[in-house]
Formats: C-alpha cells, structure tokens, sequence
C-alpha cells in the first residue's frame, strides 16, 4: 500500500524583519514527508530549523508559500492540524514548577480531551514507556535535566499524536540521557507504524541513527535530501581524510588555498587538554602532499593521518565547505 | 461539539488554576495573601471617611454604603480581570507553556477565560468578607441589607461576561509585549477603579472623562449590585439591566473580535513563544 504525504510543504517561505533588516529565516523550502517515518532536519544553529518545525506546529504564519501537516493547511485549518499534532522542545522545562510531573501531566492530558481515567491511565502507560515511575510524583523543579526532557516527550505522546515534532529533543543532555531519549524515540515509532516524527537536530550521529530520511538546511535552504545512505554516497567520490596535528591552531588553517591542495570541504576542531586539532577533509583527490607540506611551513607536528569512511558530517562538509562545528 | 468533553477541559484548566494559585503555601497563609490587600485598602478607605466624618461632623449612612459597596464588589472585578490578563505573562514567560497550551486547546481565548473562573469565585469571597467587615467599619449595620440572590447571581455571572471579555481585549494586548503584561493588568484594573463608579459617581469624573466612564459597563454593574443587596438603592433597576446587557453584548463582540485580530497578528510575528526569560 502506498504511504499517504504527512508534511508537505512547497515554496514555504519565512521573512522576519528585525531592526528594519529583513531576515530570510526560511526560503522556498519544499519537503514532502511520508507518514510512517522518522524524518530528520539537520543543519546548525540559525538554519530555520526550529522556524520551520513552528511554522508547522501552528505557532508561526509562513510569509508566503505552503503547508500542509496531516493533510491540513497550516494557515487555513490550524485547529485541525493541531489534532493531529504534538511538539517537544528540547532543552527547556515547560510546565508549573510546584506541580508533580504527573500532575502537570494530567492536566495536559484533560487539555487533549482524555477522560479524567483515560487521562491518569495513558499517563501509567508513558511512564512504563519512558521509565519514569521514579519521578513521576516529584515536582517539575526538583527533577534533572534528563528527566525533564522525558516529561516533555511524555507530554508529546499524551493525545497520541500522528505527527510529532521534535525539535532538539536532545539539546544539553548527556550521553547517557540522550541515547536513552533516542531509544524511546526509536522504539515509539517501530510500535506505532503509521505514526511520523519530524526531528530537527545539529548532531549529525543523531540524524543518522534515528532518521529514514533526512534534510540538511543552510540558511533557510533545504541544500540535499535523502537516506544517510544515500546522503552519504553523494560524497562516494570524495576521500575523507581525518588529520590529527599539533602546535597549530585552527586560524592557522584558514591560510590554506583550498581549490589548489583538492579541498572541497574542511572542518576543524580542537581539543586544548592534549593541544590536538583535528583536521577533517573532504578531497577531491587523494593526494593530500600540499596539506602536509602546509602544515610542516607553519612547523606544525601531525600526529595521524588517516582516510575514513563518510559520515553526514562530511556530507554538510562538502556542500557547504565548512563543518557544523563551525557555527 | 462533546459538552461533557468540553466542561472535562474547563474543570481541568481551572484546577491547574487554582493549584498555580494556592500550592505555593500552606492553606492559612494563602487565605491571609489572599485578604490582606483587600482589607487593607477597604482600612484605608474606611479610615477616611471616617477622619471626615469625625472632622466635619457630617455622618451619611448612604455615601457610606456606597463607599463600601464599591470598595467590595470591586474586588470581584479587580481578580477577575487580573486572573484573565496576567495568565499569558504568566504561562509564557513564568512557565514557558503558552505554546504548548496554544497547540493543545481549541482556542487560546476560551483557555484564558476559563483559567479566569477561579480568580473570579475569589473575588466573590472577598466581596462578601470586604462588605461584611466594611460596612460595621463606617457604622452602617449589615443586617439593614437585603440581599435578592437571584439578582446577585445575575450580577455575578454578566459582571464575569462583561469583564473577561474586556480583560481579553487587554490580554489580546499583552500578546505583543513580554515586558509589559503586567503593568497592563495593573494599569486596566487602575482605570476601572477610576472609571467605574467605585468611590464617587462618574458625574464626579471631569466631563472629557465621563465618555470613557459611560461607555464602560462597570457602572451600570456596580449601581445593579448596589441594588442588589439594597432595594431602596435609587434606581432604575430595569433600565439599568437594559443598558448593562446591551453594553456586555458589545464587549463581547469587541472581545472576540479584537482577540482574533491580536492572536493572528501575535502568529504572524511568532510572538507566542516570545519571553524575555525573566
């Protein structure tokens, strides 16, 4: 059977106006998302990510173009869209301080028009999904980073949502507490096989282990769309090398005559406890000699050089020349 | 439309209310938060009346009455208007949840009304207990009321419709600037105390000031409640409902219009989730 299209969008396009400056937040973005599917938006911080996930969570009006989430135009039947929607933020504790978390939960659940039963019922059942029994009779401001996020994604599945949008769901958590959001994320979608989530993310291994399908958006553009596979095999012809020096710096790279030395893209890190950068390149050839000798002129010591296999990261590398990091 | 579903969400919007109201502390210490501004004002009023009356040597039970009442029954108006106007201060900056109460309830106008109920049942409370204590303050003896319950009732609910209607043109407001949600609420409460036949007649007001009075349906309101308790309070009580029906249908049109307006606008601009993380 076919998938029907849960978000689709076409020209969508959204200007702010900040200080007399007209900002392009978003620019005739066209996604079509079908149902059933975790879809990711990757891009960094100021991409229009979050610009688009509000424009189709009804809190935002597009300038010009369309959207339609579950079927529904976004401007003309907002009521209906939200019907069938839900959103979670991350990094933020929405909700009243001095109630419990099932309390604050509760309410919302009377809000989606659960009955008072129904409504403590469906908030046992999250709990087990979301392993949240231990805290669920704390108050929202006496709990942890972590578990906040897991209230708020509890708030998220409360009306069942057939679209749920997920906007940096693991924004300042730690590792431990982020990949046990993702497994909940993954699991609540292979239980609910027509239900669809939206994921906005700047972790590029996020994207890549959640995702069926994923954007990546610069500026307001969706620049490539496609599985990680085939995002991944649009850098096949490329060789990624990964360079670890010392005694440079990251300013110190930005000399570097890219179109001579076979550069399309270059990110760099840098780590100050063991004075390392980390150099990673996306190479049109795999000759990386005037890279070297580059580095040696600036006396600068490499560590390692080594090829790798493609990631997402080095995909945005080679579309947009320079890494996520970099914003 | 599923009324049971509909009255479900009103109970549950108005529990969260009331707990965001009273959970903070214990129950006696709420109960003092909640009388003492109240009583210290109806003081305060009562006082000067009384330094005047003491000073001139001039007693009039009526104008205490008045005095009174207005100080009272404001009470009911002056919680119920700030319960309808500071909540999306509150939910959007305080609590971060405008959003989330925007994308999960039908209509953010009828939320805010709801959210407005319990504020309002307290402010019946404080009517009550202002009157009782006030009117023995200024030697006017209570048990020379005669309360018309049905009327008091009436006046109770449309004191609710005009109000929170009014209070939504002032919430549509507040939409649009995190900073000032609550100097609004303050400052509209101020004017209605001003304004709305509290503390003196309207007539009392400059003539470039009575326009604003007269179109208001505080006026009418408090002379009806004035009425309501005291049957010889001299109106026309017929009229007097006539004008104050007329005058509530037109601020809920002005309401729901304006509020429509304010929350297409607050969209377009992406202010719903705008906060100044105070």
């Amino acid at each position: 059977m076919e998938k029907e299209t849960a978000i689709f969008t076409r020209e969508l396009t959204r200007i702010f106006e900040r200080g007399g400056e007209k900002i392009r937040a978003l620019d005739n973005v066209n996604i079509e998302v079908p149902e059933g599917i975790i879809y990711g938006l990757l891009g960094p911080n100021g991409a229009g990510k979050t610009t688009l996930i509000r424009i189709l969570a009804t809190l935002l009006l597009p300038s010009s173009g369309f959207a339609y989430v579950g079927g529904y135009d976004v401007v003309r039947e907002p009521d209906k869209v939200r019907s069938v929607i839900n959103l979670v933020s991350g990094g933020e504790r929405a909700g009243y301080g001095i109630l419990t978390v099932k309390e604050n939960l509760w309410f919302y659940s009377q809000l989606y028009g659960l009955g008072i039963r129904e409504g403590w019922e469906k908030i046992e059942q999250l709990a087990e999904l979301l392993d949240m029994k231990d805290f669920l009779n704390v108050r929202l401001n006496r709990i942890s980073t972590g578990m906040a996020q897991k209230y708020s994604l509890a708030r998220g599945l409360l009306n069942d949502p057939d679209i749920l949008f997920l906007d940096e769901p693991t924004l300042g958590l730690d590792v431990g507490a982020a990949r046990a959001i993702r497994k909940i994320i993954k699991a609540w979608v292979h239980q609910n096989q027509n239900k669809t989530i939206l994921l906005t993310t700047h972790y590029m291994a996020e994207a890549e282990e959640l995702c069926d399908l994923i954007s990546i958006i610069h500026e307001g553009r969706i620049i490539a769309t496609g599985s990680p596979t085939e995002l991944k095999h649009r850098v096949s012809k490329e060789v990624i090398y990964k360079i670890e020096v010392k005694n440079i710096s990251e300013e110190d790279m930005g000399g570097l005559k890219k179109e001579e030395a076979g550069i399309v893209g270059l990110s760099t890190s840098y780590d100050a406890y063991s004075n390392v950068l980390s150099i990673r390149l996306v190479m049109d050839t795999s000759d990386v000699s005037h890279i070297i000798r580059y580095i040696e002129k600036l006396n600068g010591r490499i560590i390692s050089i080594s090829k790798v296999e493609p990631t997402l990261e080095d995909v945005f590398l080679k579309l947009v020349g320079v890494g996520l990091s970099e914003y | 439309m599923d009324v049971e579903n509909y009255l479900r969400k009103i109970y549950a919007i108005m529990w969260f209310s009331w707990q965001e109201l009273s959970n903070w502390t214990k129950p006696h210490i709420f109960i003092a938060y909640l009388m003492v501004r109240p009583i210290f004002g109806l003081l305060l009023y009562a006082y000067i009346y009384i330094a005047f009356a003491v000073t001139s040597g001039l007693v009039d039970p009526q104008r205490a009455f008045y005095l009174i009442t207005g100080i009272a029954f404001y009470n009911f108006i002056g919680n119920g208007i700030y319960g309808v106007v500071w909540i999306i201060h509150e939910e959007r900056e305080h609590y971060n949840i405008l959003k989330y109460t925007y994308i999960s309830f039908p209509k953010l106008r009828d939320y805010l009304l709801a959210r407005s109920i319990v504020y309002y049942i307290i402010g019946i409370g404080l009517s009550i207990v202002v009157l009782l204590i006030g009117l023995p303050l200024v030697g006017y003896n209570p048990l020379l009321l005669k309360p018309n319950v049905p009327l008091l009732i009436f006046i109770f609910l449309i004191g609710f419709v005009w109000s929170a209607f009014l209070s939504i043109v002032m919430s549509g407001s507040s939409l649009f600037s995190s900073e000032f949600g609550p100097l609004i609420s303050e400052a509209f409460g101020g004017l209605l105390f001003l304004l709305g036949n509290v503390l003196f007649p309207i007539t009392s007001l400059p003539e470039w000031l009575q326009p604003a009075a007269y179109a208001l349906p505080m006026m009418d309101w408090m002379e009806l409640a004035r009425f309501s308790i005291n049957p010889a309070y001299p109106i026309d009580p017929v009229n007097t409902t006539i004008i104050l029906v007329i005058k509530t249908l037109v601020y809920v049109i002005i309401g729901i219009g304006f509020f429509a307006l304010a929350d297409k606008l607050a969209r377009d601009r992406g202010l719903l989730e705008t906060s100044l993380y105070h």
